[in-house]
């Protein structure tokens, strides 16, 4: 396949994803709802001392993003039945275009909820500080896509299984301590006026080996889908 | 029966008794080692410890390289070994992790110390492989099951260096608690601390090998005891048309 | 190549799960046939469109589908794939989308849309904008063949394609079969519907406990 061929596919499937999403809309009507409730809660069990709120404040809303989001991207990577899989690979769909597309598409929705739920915890925990914008935006899109590829590489793991929503997660988040850390630690950085770079980095670093192992083993992982 | 059944290695027992033997004198060193200064005879515990996490390093990695080695060559023996390295290799990360908080408890006055790296990225990792061993139970097809779990075993492999160096970090930007904090690394080993360490960790890793190779046999037995109770029949050829008995009117 | 059967396999098996579905399965399929395939329940018809599809790969055995072989890797067996249809027992739609999304947006993967309206070909012009998940099954059935009015595989399989269809319908089936066999190809219909189904195979095989006979003419 040419490198052409690829990428078109590759955005075949992110428009497609985003299409069935926003159809069935269950990121916007049922996970950000509940994200943003638990936003809500969590201060009535930490104590609602405002100096404690303020420190915790962004890594709760990271907490909350990969908490939640990840049950969006598992989703979204796992929904399509059997006879829907089947007709995208006679169709020639090469899974590793599957793979990047299926991760892009569930980044930019988790990029959504980062979004619709960061004005919240500022209304709620009133962070202080002048952030550097500038970093929140790369640590926030660095964080979303790492979270996108290990969403839908572990979708697939679990893609046909009767346990799936309980295994996935439990799959999933032990390897998003990383994104944990470097966002909301990160956050912290910029809040405070440092350099969140060495963060930024490990984003990318992660980044990095789940597309090469993602890409590498899409193949071999679709064949067990059937 | 098949002789599979009754696979009766001279070669694992052999390394069964080298296991033991070996760790009856672990244990003896370990005993009969002098007390260390600072942390008196909590110390000991390190000689269950370090050869544990050690041990468990190798399990897990050893574990890695089956899958691999399944994904190339797709050899059923592969995934079985990957299994079973992996299953007795969280074993030992359980152990070294308790081990890790009863001297935590001892010598720095808490269960938790969350400013080491080293513990809790163990436990991230104790996490992520009871996933793999929960992952393992669900899929019944051993070929599926062989390649997901391969897959899943490199990409935590992969992560296991990002989640560590993320531990790291997060811990350098935090203050340690204020205890006492005596530093192995530091502190000069002598050869009375090194010689029961070297002797655990040949106990530890003789019992690893025995583990393995009895979890293999089990899995094989296993999978010879499913294949004597399905039939080679087809499932087509056990489907009959229906009996509504009495309604027939015979 | 052009001499080449479709299908050849060859004391073809397949397992799974520690069970056997099929066992010594011969079977070759020339252009222009049209196989029918008939046998009781759970005796492998589904499991043997799906190997034919090369979905499954055969766990025994050894075989050639369009000239290339089932133990292929998947790289080498995408150029097959893209010349084989597979309307399965559940039709393959997203409940999501509307009935002409659901025509349109396969259709991107595999090459522009198709010229005309294959809604209005299979009827179903009048509810394009209806969610497939509130689509009957036999709606879902005529999206799938409008689908397949765009382009001509070279093998089509069909598992009970007349299941939910209406009297109405039937001949859809029939055009499809007719486009396949005259570009060359040829179909292999999972069929229990000898009445609809029979006139138009020119051979009939049954399937029987994993393995396939010569069914009686």
């Amino acid at each position: 396949m040419t490198p052409r061929a690829f990428w078109q596919q590759v955005g075949w499937v992110f428009a497609k994803d985003l299409r069935v999403e926003f159809r069935g809309g269950v990121t916007l009507r049922m996970a950000t709802p509940f994200a943003a409730l638990a936003l809500l809660l969590a201060p009535l069990a930490t104590g609602t001392d405002t100096a404690l709120l303020r420190r915790i404040g962004p890594g709760m809303l990271w907490l909350v993003v990969i908490l939640f989001g990840m049950t969006v991207t598992l989703r979204a990577g796992a929904r399509e039945s059997g006879p829907v899989r089947d007709l995208l690979t006679l169709s020639g769909l090469d899974p590793a275009a599957g793979f990047l597309g299926r991760s892009l598409a569930s980044a930019l929705l988790l990029l959504g909820v980062t979004v619709v739920l960061a004005p919240l915890m500022i209304v709620l925990y009133a962070p202080e500080g002048n952030p550097g914008w500038g970093w929140l935006a790369l640590l926030t899109i660095a964080g979303v896509m790492a979270l996108g590829l290990l969403g839908s590489l572990v979708a697939t793991l679990v893609t046909g299984l009767r346990d799936r929503t309980a295994l996935g997660p439990l799959l999933a988040i032990p390897l998003a301590v990383p994104v944990l850390l470097a966002t909301a630690r990160g956050t912290d950085s910029a809040i405070s006026q440092r350099s969140s770079l060495s963060w930024l980095l490990l984003l990318v670093a992660m980044n990095l080996a789940l597309v090469i192992v993602g890409v590498l083993l899409a193949g071999p992982m679709d064949e067990t889908t059937r | 029966m098949a002789p599979s059944l009754h696979p009766r290695s001279r070669v694992v027992t052999a390394t069964g008794v080298a296991a033991l033997c070996l760790m009856a004198v672990g244990l003896y060193m370990a005993v009969t080692a002098p007390d260390e200064e600072t942390q008196g005879e909590a110390a000991r515990l390190l000689f269950v410890h370090v050869p544990s996490a050690i041990t468990a390093y190798i399990a897990l990695f050893a574990g890695l390289l089956a899958g691999a080695w399944y994904l190339i060559r797709r050899s059923p023996a592969a995934d079985l070994v990957s299994a079973a390295a992996i299953e007795v290799g969280v074993l030992f990360t359980a152990i070294t992790l308790l081990t890790g908080m009863i001297w935590g408890r001892f010598v720095w006055g808490v269960w938790w110390d969350w400013g080491d790296a080293r513990m809790v990225s163990t436990a991230v990792l104790f996490f992520f492989y009871l996933g793999y061993l929960a992952l393992r139970r669900s899929i019944t097809d051993p070929r599926v099951r062989a390649v997901r779990c391969a897959v899943l075993g490199i990409v935590g492999f992969v992560q296991v260096p990002i989640v560590h160096y993320s531990v790291l970090w997060f811990r350098t930007l935090h203050q340690g608690p204020s205890i006492i904090r005596p530093d192995l690394a530091n502190s000069t080993m002598d050869a009375a601390f090194v010689a029961p360490l070297g002797a655990a960790l040949a106990a530890f890793v003789a019992t690893l090998a025995y583990l393995v190779a009895v979890r293999v046999r089990i899995a094989r037995l296993e999978a010879a005891v499913a294949r004597s109770a399905t039939t080679s029949q087809p499932v087509g050829a056990s489907v009959g048309p229906p009996r509504l008995g009495g309604r027939d009117g015979g | 190549m052009a001499d080449q059967p479709l299908v050849r396999l060859v004391d073809v098996g397949f397992s799974t799960s520690g069970s056997v579905i099929l066992r010594g399965v011969d079977l070759t399929v020339e252009a222009g046939e049209i196989v029918g395939i008939s046998g009781p329940n759970g005796a492998g018809k589904t499991t043997l469109l799906r190997l034919l599809s090369t979905l499954l790969r055969p766990t025994s055995g050894s075989g050639t589908l369009l000239g290339v072989d089932t133990g292929a890797r998947p790289q080498d067996l995408v150029p097959v794939r893209r010349q084989i249809a597979l309307v399965g027992h559940f039709p393959a739609l997203w409940p999501e989308l509307t009935l002409r999304e659901n025509v349109n947006l396969p259709a991107g993967l595999r090459h522009g849309p198709a010229d005309g309206d294959p809604l209005s070909a299979v009827g179903l012009a009048g509810v394009a904008g209806l969610k497939a998940a509130h689509a009957s099954l036999g709606m879902q059935r005529r999206v799938e063949f409008a689908r397949l009015l765009a382009w001509t595989p070279r093998l089509l399989l069909l598992d009970e394609p007349h299941a939910g269809l209406d009297e109405s319908a039937g001949p859809l089936v029939d055009h499809l079969v007719d486009r396949v066999t005259e570009g060359d190809g040829a179909v292999v219909m999972v069929s229990h519907d000898r009445n609809r189904a029979g006139s138009m195979l020119t051979r009939r095989l049954s399937v029987t406990a994993g393995t396939i006979l010569e069914a009686p003419a």
